[in-house]
């Protein structure tokens, strides 16, 4: 905070400079000011702290015409839906909403949304086409500096409108938060059916809120830890088909499914490298495992651990230089980071208990991982150093992290106890607090995380 | 509501007594009547809790923001606040108009009357650099 | 309590009974009517059941105890004995672990089974691994006796 004359040059001049200087530039404001408004603020101070809640923001319903009216209703519904999960957003009752009957044409009346406490207004229009087609067109209103801050339109089919919403929620949380948003993307995960111990498991895949689920297999052979490529329509997993517990490579548009690569002995826990075109993955050997790097092209494999230990759970980092991984070498699982060609292993984690499943954000600032301590099941945070642990949920078993696209959400998997308990596949923030259920028709595990859709 | 962050008190306390000292030692060099009388630390620090919890930084910005805005005598703003620095990216731009919009949102001010003259303009930074959403 | 989960406790008493006379047994040949004598010797049930399919863990532990090595004796015996069967060794984990690392686990139990009847003179040949971590639970309760039970190497035989 400062208190000084016009621009600040504080931080660059010694004080006794500082005293001329300043003197002049108050003589100077005093004089313009006879002769004019003057245009030096006298106060300048420094925020350095805002207010961490949500931001209020009214989602008028949009406006339908014909037969687009439900679908406009509801594609509004799933935009305050979205925001809302998010934690960063808190979406005004539409009740509550002093203008009603707004379409994208309308001009907003300030005033009535600041009354209702809204700072940001979002209104809509969803009109059929003679082709067939929707026009949505939606836009995104500033209620405090009265201006619009977005104004976009699109053409597409009627049962792309979820899709359509989750587009214009990350265009408004790009537009409010500087950040890309997160809403127009897939979760991979593992069904589970059936009683506890004859578990039926199937790759299935849903949309991020949890609708629109759809099965890839059908549940004849174990399935476990599905992941998204970072840059195509396709999943990597573990499968016990035949017997053989292997890991395989599966394409979501074409169905098609094969094992990768000819290993003598299980393969598991496999992930992409940040640019989709290598697989790193454990290979089991004996009582070890070991860290073995596929390349997808020239099915060239390298091996990149070689310990009496098990070095598991493997993940990039986002530029490919690093990988971090769990090994108990020293004794317990801890979270080691090496280079990607293998070298240079490092212990990162030092805490009491376990650390296993870590995963490197999409934005390299911090490895989110599984923790347990003392019977209790933690996802957690630490910076690539090791430095900065902290813990975002704790209970009875928390699993398996994986971060959204923009790096801000964690999703995971919650397991409650006893005969009839069974998992589930929940998401929290970075900063703890937004814990989210992702409703699903079964138990639900290993979710894994799509990049945002194109 | 979690986190209601206030003002630290030591970088105030400091950087206000040489501005204090400035001022007392120009007026009498000015020699004019107009006597810019300065906000107290506690005046100072009351303005900045109020922009503070008006404010909701963006999640994804890192930088600063500065803007300047006029005020009338019953602490109401006048006019738009003026961004005075610049950026094109997704993140300043959300950070400028988080800014803008705390500024408007907090009005009107509780200002002493009798400082008008030392208040009527303000330059704010809002600064992110410090700041992650977590 | 289901059919099935009744069977389970049956064969789990006789496996801990088969393991309290083990030290009884003949070293030299297995005493297969020792147990129960209404199956058939040589027989998958005989196995199992006069036997003992398998030997547990402590948590986060693949080494081989006492009573775990009683078991595998007889086992070593038995194969010996009805050269035919080739055997798969699974693995298994309780659910207080990680997917990832539970498999891991499971694979290094197995593993330290497979050794162990190989040292007795099983040929390698006859046996493979599998591990199938905290995947496949015997016992679904939330109790440290449950976990105990899910924590073991089973050994299943191939047909003859």
């Amino acid at each position: 905070m400062s208190f000084v004359m016009g621009l600040n040059p504080m931080r660059t001049t010694g004080v006794k400079q500082l005293w001329r200087h300043a003197c002049r530039l108050v003589a100077a404001a005093v004089t313009v000011a006879a002769i004019s408004q003057p245009a030096y603020a006298l106060i300048e101070l420094d925020i350095t702290q805002g207010n961490v809640e949500p931001m209020p923001i009214a989602i008028s319903p949009f406006a339908g015409s014909g037969l687009q009216e439900d679908v406009a209703g509801q594609i509004s519904q799933v935009v305050a839906a979205d925001l809302q999960r998010s934690g960063l957003f808190r979406p005004i009752d539409p009740t509550a909403h002093i203008q009603q009957g707004m379409n994208v044409g309308t001009m907003p009346r300030f005033g009535d949304w600041r009354t209702i406490g809204s700072q940001a207004l979002v209104t809509g229009s969803i009109a059929q086409q003679a082709n067939g087609q929707i026009r949505a067109e939606f836009r995104l209103w500033d209620v405090f500096a009265g201006q619009q801050l977005i104004g976009q339109q699109f053409f597409t089919t009627p049962e792309n409108w979820r899709r359509l919403a989750h587009i214009i929620s990350d265009a408004v949380y790009q537009r409010l938060t500087g950040e890309k948003g997160y809403f127009d993307t897939r979760v991979v995960f593992i069904d589970e059916s059936g009683p506890k111990d004859v578990r039926r498991k199937r790759l299935a895949i849903m949309d991020q809120d949890g609708a629109n689920v759809r099965y890839l297999t059908r549940g004849d052979d174990l399935v476990l830890t599905p992941r998204f490529s970072p840059v195509s329509q396709e999943v990597t997993y573990m499968s016990y088909v035949g017997g053989n517990p292997q890991v395989y490579l599966f394409n979501i548009e074409t169905g098609q499914r094969e094992v990768l690569g000819n290993f003598p002995g299980m393969t598991f826990a496999p992930r992409f490298s940040p640019d989709g075109q290598k697989v790193i993955m454990s290979l089991q050997q004996g009582s070890n495992a070991n860290l073995y790097l596929m390349d997808l092209r020239t099915r060239r494999t390298t091996r990149l651990t070689n310990t009496a230990a098990i070095d598991t759970s493997p993940s990039f980092s986002p530029d490919g230089s690093l990988v971090v991984f769990e090994s108990d070498r020293g004794g317990s699982q801890q979270l080691y980071v090496m280079n990607s060609n293998g070298s240079g292993a490092t212990r990162i984690s030092f805490g009491p208990g376990q650390y296993s499943t870590p995963v490197w954000s999409p934005r390299g600032d911090l490895i989110a991982f599984t923790k347990v301590h003392q019977g209790r099941f933690m996802i957690g945070v630490i910076r690539p150093d090791g430095k900065g642990e902290r813990i975002l949920t704790e209970g009875y078993h928390n699993e398996g992290p994986a971060w959204s696209p923009n790096g801000r959400v964690l999703t995971f998997f919650r397991d409650t106890v006893g005969e009839q308990g069974g998992p589930q596949v929940w998401t929290v923030d970075l900063t703890g607090y937004n814990e989210q259920l992702v409703q699903t028709p079964n138990f639900a595990s290993d979710p894994a995380w799509s990049p945002l859709l194109d | 509501m979690r986190k209601a962050l206030g003002i630290e008190r030591v970088k105030v306390g400091a950087r206000l007594v040489l501005a204090t000292g400035v001022l007392s030692g120009c007026a009498a060099m000015a020699d004019s009547g107009t006597s810019l009388l300065p906000l107290t630390s506690d005046e100072l620090a009351v303005f900045r809790d109020q922009i503070a919890g008006c404010w909701i930084p963006p999640h994804g910005s890192d930088g600063v923001v500065r803007l300047q805005f006029d005020l009338s005598r019953s602490g109401e703003l006048v006019g738009t606040p003026q961004v005075l620095s610049s950026g094109k990216s997704p993140e300043y731009k959300a950070a400028a108009t988080s800014a803008v919009r705390a500024v408007a949102r907090c009005a009107p001010y509780s200002l002493p009357a009798e400082k008008y003259e030392t208040w009527k303009t303000v330059t704010l930074n809002f600064d992110l650099r410090d700041m992650r959403g977590y | 309590m289901s059919k099935t989960l009744f069977a389970r406790g049956a064969r789990f008493a006789a496996v801990v009974a088969v393991c309290l006379v083990a030290a009884a047994c003949s070293q030299t040949r297995p005493e297969l009517t020792s147990g129960n004598s209404s199956v058939a010797a040589g027989s998958g049930q005989d196995f199992v059941v006069n036997v003992g399919d398998r030997v547990f863990f402590l948590n986060n532990q693949s080494s081989i105890d006492g009573s775990a090595r009683a078991v595998l004796d007889k086992q070593a015996q038995w194969l010996q004995h009805y050269k035919n069967y080739s055997i798969t060794i699974e693995g298994h984990a309780d659910e207080r672990g990680t997917r990832q690392y539970n498999i891991a686990l499971g694979a290094r139990r197995a593993a330290a089974v497979r050794e162990y009847l190989v040292a007795k003179g099983i040929s390698p040949t006859r046996i493979k691994t599998l591990s199938y971590g905290k995947e496949r639970p015997v016992a679904v309760c939330n109790a440290a006796s449950c976990w105990s039970q899910n924590r073991r190497a089973v050994t299943v035989l191939n047909g003859q």
